[in-house]
């Protein structure tokens, strides 16, 4: 059984890579499954990174954290 | 596919994603070299995508202390940032803020830290860190952790680490280890009393023995003998309870490897184990060789037994269906081993005996070679005696053939006029 295109998209894309055969030759809604799980994971993590470093300003002496903030986010919209 | 091989895996991408490894259920399927390769694409993917912003930390890091950077790792980053943070921290820097941070903390990271993107830290921390770190994730059971720096540790590190770690939880941890070639460095540094002493331990807690197979399996064929002459060198009870471990897990496919790299005095002792004589055990076995093309591990076992096994072993092959039979004969031709199996054949009961001639008798022609030697040798013309009235034709004639190529037609019964 090969998955769709547009499943084996979402699962290459998560992995940002042409997936091993055995793993692109699963049905779709095994392919789309698995992708969901993998993005999902990153998500979270990317979302516990960016509040932990929001956290982590705080603990810094006040005149250190303007410049640590510019090192973190040098533009506005640039943090992840 | 090594269904050991396979759950490590699984296991090692449920934690890299942290989810259950259940939720991984439709990778049942998948190869574990495939599932391996996909973790690995999902930690560059990872890694990849977020390196600008881990760049951005280092370079903030860069404006504080390093006393300043551990309460921030402890307090606020916690342990699974720190982590993904260390991979791109100036060595020097990361070895001075390792020193700093308690060593349960530091357990903690090493869950999500990756050992690719990390080497060169990892290598710089000293020896009596590492040591306490994997004290503490042996004291956790944190054996997929634990087996991911095998790779990356120097060997010298390893065998301090080794000290620190119980027979079982260096079974544990050889279970997932990412290299296995690498498991015969360490294992060439551990004296043979200690490795005695791990298989001994698995076969006091049999839940191990899965964890000592996967071992065995993983390593070169040099080793997997070593392995397996020291456990048959041991009690009996020693391998008698991995053949328990292996029907009881389904794991004949490692078993019979190992037996067929063990010396000829082990192999000895292997099938002439109390356990190998119940026939359905010894079915079990035949199964599974058939399943997973075994016959030319399994068929020496044949010359190695005693009649009385040997007799009890062609009963148990009674459960073995025409085609599986033919698979026998395949092997037995490919690998030279007709001996052993007319020696089976030999030990079976007079129906079944004439019934297996006659399958014999379906296969092509390029397989029965070779017959027509080993009949000659093992006295045993009066197998296609006894069965030549109810041969057919078109075996008659294959056998005739190959008779005739090895000079012995004259050993073959004449047909009615």
């Amino acid at each position: 059984m090969t998955g769709s295109g547009k499943t084996e998209a979402a699962l290459r894309s998560a992995v940002g890579a042409e997936p091993p055969t055995p793993v692109a030759e699963l049905d779709a809604a095994s392919q789309r499954a698995l992708a969901e799980l993998i993005a999902d994971s990153r998500q979270r993590q990317q979302q516990q990174l960016q509040k932990a470093l929001e956290d982590a300003l705080g603990y810094l002496p006040r005149l250190l954290r303007a410049p640590v903030r510019r090192a973190l986010f040098p533009k506005r919209g640039d943090g992840k | 596919m090594s269904q050991l091989a396979h759950q490590a895996e699984i296991l090692k991408l449920a934690r890299f994603l942290d989810v259950a490894p259940e939720q991984l259920d439709m990778l049942d399927p998948v190869p574990s070299d495939a599932i391996r390769r996909l973790r690995e694409q999902a930690t560059e993917q990872f890694f990849a995508s977020d390196e600008a912003f881990f760049r951005r930390v280092v370079s903030a890091s860069r404006l504080l202390p390093i006393s300043l950077l551990t309460v921030v790792a402890e307090k606020v980053l916690g342990p699974m940032l720190s982590a993904r943070v260390a991979g791109q921290m100036d060595v020097d820097r990361g070895v001075g803020i390792a020193e700093r941070l308690p060593t349960d903390f530091l357990a903690t990271l090493c869950l999500s830290l990756d050992p690719k993107h990390t080497r060169d830290l990892i290598r710089a921390m000293p020896e009596a860190r590492i040591r306490d770190v994997a004290r503490e994730l042996a004291a956790r059971e944190e054996y997929v952790t634990m087996a991911r720096f095998v790779d990356i540790l120097d060997a010298r590190v390893i065998a301090a680490v080794i000290e620190e770690i119980d027979n079982a939880g260096l079974l544990h941890s050889a279970f997932f280890a990412e290299n296995r070639a690498r498991l015969e460095e360490i294992m060439a540094q551990l004296p043979e009393a200690r490795l005695k002493l791990i298989i001994e331990t698995a076969a006091d807690n049999a839940e191990l023995w899965p964890d000592a197979l996967s071992l065995m399996e993983h390593v070169g064929e040099q080793w997997r003998g070593r392995l397996g002459d020291m456990a048959a060198e041991l009690d009996p009870s020693v391998l008698t309870s991995m053949i328990v471990a292996v029907r009881d897990n389904a794991l004949w496919s490692v078993a019979l490897a190992v037996f067929a790299c063990m010396s000829e005095a082990s192999q000895r002792r292997f099938v002439a184990l109390e356990i190998l004589q119940d026939r359905d055990v010894l079915a079990d076995a035949m199964t599974a060789a058939d399943r997973e093309q075994l016959w030319p591990q399994v068929l020496p076992m044949i010359g190695f037994m005693e009649a009385p096994a040997r007799s009890r072993v062609a009963q148990a092959a009674e459960a073995l269906d025409g085609e599986q039979m033919l698979h026998v004969a395949e092997a037995a031709s490919t690998n030279d081993q007709w001996p052993q199996l007319l020696q089976l054949i030999s030990a079976m009961p007079g129906g079944y005996q004439s019934q297996t001639v006659n399958l014999l008798g379906m296969a092509p022609e390029r397989t029965l070679q070779g017959l027509p030697e080993a009949l000659e040798a093992e006295h045993a013309w009066d197998l296609i005696a006894g069965a030549w009235p109810t041969l057919t034709d078109g075996a008659r004639k294959r056998l005739r053939s190959v008779a005739k190529g090895a000079g012995l037609t004259g050993r073959l019964p004449t047909d009615p006029a």
